[in-house]
């Protein structure tokens, strides 16, 4: 009984779902703990556009000449290549999901499935990177470090976002249903 | 009866649970329906989608990841 009980705890707590409002509230907690220390919002992009940055200018290019490294992201110019704070929370961010997919037994290397499928993601990832330094963040650094600073731009993000996602499912819809099925 | 099964490993969200759907809308001589897949989340989905429907089903853990679902529609149309 008692270890039927550990295992639903178990089950609860590492492989969830955890209620909406229990994730929102860490969440918060932990943003306004970085905040404290770190004296800026959570942000994800600008830490992989740093490394970017580093590849393009390793290959021979000048991205220090960009007015996007000049004037918005300047701080790359200064800082160290790997011990840098976007650097350091996006090492966080993948060692913790790495962590909590490992403690829930869900670990898995998946193969990519066709090509199509690699077009796809490798076509939404630079259109989402492109995007995410035209708008100054992504979900993570423009709508929640936004809207939770009182930053108009959060809302106008959070605006087009959801333009955006819905648009994006009817797409996913339509490809699915018409091209997918067997 | 007819039994037919899905793979979508590898298939991220929200695409097995379009294709579930989809496979139970455009096939309506399937009653039960075997799915596979990697995605937790599309896992979770498609079993909230069959709990909203009313079909019975059953999961599985194959393997570190991977969950086989398995739909018994029978003869209940939604669509």
């Amino acid at each position: 009984m008692k270890h039927e009980q550990g295992k639903t705890i178990n089950k609860h707590v590492l492989i969830g779902p955890w209620p909406y409002w229990a994730g929102a509230f860490i969440l918060g907690l932990l943003n306004v703990l970085l905040f404290v220390i770190f004296r800026r919002p959570w942000g994800v992009t600008a830490g992989i556009a740093r490394w970017g940055f580093d590849l393009w200018k390793t290959l021979g290019g000048h991205p220090e000449r960009w007015a996007y490294f000049r004037e918005i992201n300047s701080d790359i110019l200064s800082s160290h290549t790997f011990f840098n704070q976007a650097n350091i929370l996006n090492m966080g961010l993948v060692f913790g999901v790495m962590l909590a997919v490992l403690l829930s037994s869900h670990f898995r290397v998946k193969r990519v499935k066709s090509r199509s499928q690699l077009i796809l993601a490798i076509a939404g990832g630079i259109m989402m990177g492109y995007g995410a330094r035209l708008a100054f963040g992504c979900n993570i650094g423009a709508l929640l470090g936004g809207i939770a600073s009182q930053s108009l731009h959060g809302w106008v993000f959070g605006i087009f976002l959801f333009i955006g996602a819905s648009l994006g499912t009817l797409i996913v819809r339509y490809y699915v249903l018409r091209k997918r099925l067997p | 009866m007819a039994k037919e099964r899905l793979d979508v490993l590898g298939e991220v969200c929200p695409i097995p649970l379009l294709m579930t759907q989809g496979v139970l809308a455009k096939f309506k001589n399937i009653d039960v329906l075997v799915v596979e897949t990697d995605s937790n989340q599309a896992a979770r989905n498609i079993l909230n989608w069959c709990e909203s429907c009313g079909f019975a089903f059953e999961i599985d853990d194959l393997e570190n990841g991977v969950w086989e679902i398995t739909i018994k529609k029978g003869n209940k149309c939604i669509f």
